[in-house]
C-alpha cells in the first residue's frame, strides 16, 4: 500500500464537517512530515487516535441544527445499544442456575424470588435441605438484582421504541418509507415468536404419561416438529432481538428527530446508563459470591448454587463494564447534545 | 516508567499557544517549532485536535490559506489566557524548586 493511501484512509474516517474544514491542511502537514522522514504508520496512528477524539468530543463542530441533531441521536444509540446487545448474554448466564446439596438437587416450594424452605431429594422423598452458604445468599440477591434490572431495562427499551415510533411519524424532513417499516421490526419479531410458540404447542404431544416406572412418554402430536418449532422460536427471539436493535439504530440514524423526541431519547439513555451501572455491580457481586461459596461449602454442610454456563460469567462481567462505560459516555453526550439542539431551536 | 511519563506531561495547549506568540505559523511550522523548543513531537491528528479546541474557545484564529497551508495566530484573549496560565506555572515551579532546595539541605530526600 502506498504511504499516502494510509493518510487518505485515516482522513476519510473523520466526520464530514471536520473533513470540509481541516482535511486539506492536515493532508499537507502529513506530506511535509513524511518528506521530513517521519514514518507513515506513525502519522496514520496519530490521525486514527485524533479521529476517535474528534468523534467523541466533536470539538470545533459547527453549531448547526442537523449536525447536532445527528450527534445527539448517535449518542442516544451509543448509550442504549451496548446494553440491549448484552441482554441475551446476561439471560443465558443467569437463566441456568440450580441449587445443590450433598450431591442432590435442591428445590424450594411455592412462588418466590428468593430461595427459602429448601428441600432436597432423599431416599424417603423430599427432605429438609441444609441452609445456603453466606456467599450463596449474596448470589441470590445478585440474581434477584439482575432479574429486576433486566425487567426494568425491558420496560425502558419498550418505552424508547414506542417513542421512536411516535418520533418517526412526526420527524423533521419526511422520513423514508423504509425507515417507517424498519421501526416496526420489534413488533414483527414478537408476532413471529408468538406464532411459532403457539404452533409448537398445537402440534406437540397432547399429554405425557408414565407407566410402570418407565420414563415419561408423549401421547399424540408430533414431538420432533414441536421441538423444531420451539428451537426456531428461540432463534427468532435472540436473532430478532439483535435485528430489532440494529433496525432501531438505523431508523434513529437516518431520521431527523424533533427536539422533544431527542429529549425523550436522552431520558431513555440516562435511565439505561443507570441500569447498566446496577447490572455491572450485580454481576460483580455475583462473581465474588461464586468464588467465595466454593470455600465456604468446604467448611460445612451447605446448599450451594451451581451454574450451567459459569464460563459465560467473565464474558458477561467484562461486557457489562464496557456497556457501562459506553452507556455513561453516550448518556452524558446525549444530554449535552439535547441542550445544544434546544438552544439552536431558540 | 513514572518519571518518563512525568517528563512527557506537558500541556499541548500551552505549547501551541507559546509557539504562536512567536508569530503566526501553519501546522508543519508549529510541529517543528514545538519539537525544537520542548522536545515534544506532535502528530497532525494531535495538533489539529488542539488547534480546533483553541479556535473554538477563541484563543487562536485562522488566517487566509497560502498554498494549502493555513497559518494560525494567537488572539488577544489567547495571549491573556496564556499569560495567566504561565504565571501560575512559574509560581508553582518557583515554589517547587525552593522546597526541593530546602529538602536537599535537610537531607530529607528518600533513597
Amino acid at each position: 500500500m502506498r504511504p499516502d493511501r494510509l493518510v487518505d484512509i485515516a482522513l476519510r474516517c473523520y466526520p464530514a464537517w471536520w473533513q470540509d474544514r481541516y482535511a486539506i491542511e492536515v493532508r499537507t502537514v502529513a506530506d511535509d512530515l513524511r518528506t521530513a522522514g517521519r514514518s507513515s504508520v506513525r502519522i496514520f496512528l496519530d490521525l486514527v487516535v485524533g479521529m476517535f477524539r474528534v468523534r467523541r468530543d466533536a470539538v470545533g463542530m459547527p453549531r448547526s441544527y442537523p449536525l447536532w441533531n445527528a450527534r445527539t441521536r448517535v449518542s442516544v444509540a451509543t448509550a442504549t445499544l451496548p446494553f440491549v446487545l448484552l441482554a441475551p448474554v446476561v439471560v443465558a448466564c443467569s437463566g441456568s442456575t440450580g441449587l445443590r446439596a450433598k450431591g442432590t438437587r435442591v428445590v424450594y416450594s411455592g412462588f418466590s424470588l428468593f430461595p427459602h424452605g429448601l428441600m432436597r431429594f432423599g431416599k424417603g422423598g423430599l427432605l429438609p435441605a441444609p441452609p445456603l452458604t453466606p456467599a450463596a445468599t449474596v448470589i441470590s440477591w445478585a440474581e434477584l438484582a439482575v432479574l429486576v434490572v433486566s425487567l426494568l431495562t425491558l420496560v425502558t427499551v419498550f418505552y424508547g421504541w414506542a417513542s421512536i415510533l411516535g418520533a418517526v411519524r412526526h420527524a423533521g424532513p419526511r422520513p423514508r418509507r423504509w425507515a417507517r417499516l424498519l421501526a416496526w421490526t420489534p413488533a414483527l419479531v414478537i408476532v413471529v415468536f408468538i406464532a411459532l410458540t403457539a404452533l409448537a404447542t398445537r402440534v406437540g404431544p397432547h399429554e405425557w404419561t408414565s407407566t410402570g416406572g418407565r420414563p415419561m412418554a408423549p401421547v399424540g402430536g408430533t414431538v420432533g416438529l414441536a421441538h423444531l418449532l420451539i428451537h426456531l422460536a428461540q432463534v427468532v427471539l435472540v436473532g430478532g432481538w439483535l435485528l430489532s436493535a440494529a433496525a432501531i439504530a438505523a431508523v434513529a440514524r437516518w431520521t431527523e428527530m424533533t427536539p422533544f423526541a431527542l429529549r425523550t431519547g436522552t431520558r431513555v439513555s440516562s435511565v439505561t446508563a443507570a441500569l447498566a451501572v446496577l447490572l455491572a455491580a450485580a454481576l460483580a457481586a455475583w462473581g465474588v459470591g461464586v468464588i467465595l461459596q466454593a470455600h465456604q461449602a468446604g467448611h460445612g454442610t451447605y446448599t450451594v448454587f451451581e451454574f450451567g454456563h459459569l464460563s459465560l460469567w467473565p464474558v458477561s462481567a467484562a461486557a457489562a463494564l464496557l456497556a457501562c462505560h459506553l452507556s455513561l459516555t453516550g448518556a452524558t453526550r446525549a444530554h449535552q447534545g439535547s441542550q445544544v439542539v434546544a438552544g439552536l431551536c431558540g | 516508567m513514572a518519571s518518563k511519563r512525568l517528563a512527557r506531561t506537558q500541556d499541548p495547549t500551552i505549547l501551541v499557544l507559546t509557539s504562536l506568540t512567536g508569530g503566526p505559523k501553519h501546522g508543519y511550522a508549529l510541529i517543528k517549532d514545538i519539537e525544537a523548543t520542548s522536545g515534544t513531537s506532535f502528530g497532525p491528528g494531535t495538533l489539529y485536535g488542539v488547534l480546533a479546541r483553541l479556535e473554538e474557545e477563541g484563543l487562536v484564529e485562522p488566517l487566509p490559506e497560502e498554498d494549502r497551508r493555513r497559518p494560525y495566530r494567537i488572539t488577544a484573549h489567547g495571549a491573556r489566557v496564556l499569560r495567566e496560565r504561565l504565571e501560575v506555572t512559574v509560581k508553582v515551579a518557583t515554589l517547587g524548586l525552593e522546597r526541593l532546595e530546602r529538602l536537599g539541605g535537610l537531607g530529607g530526600v528518600g533513597a
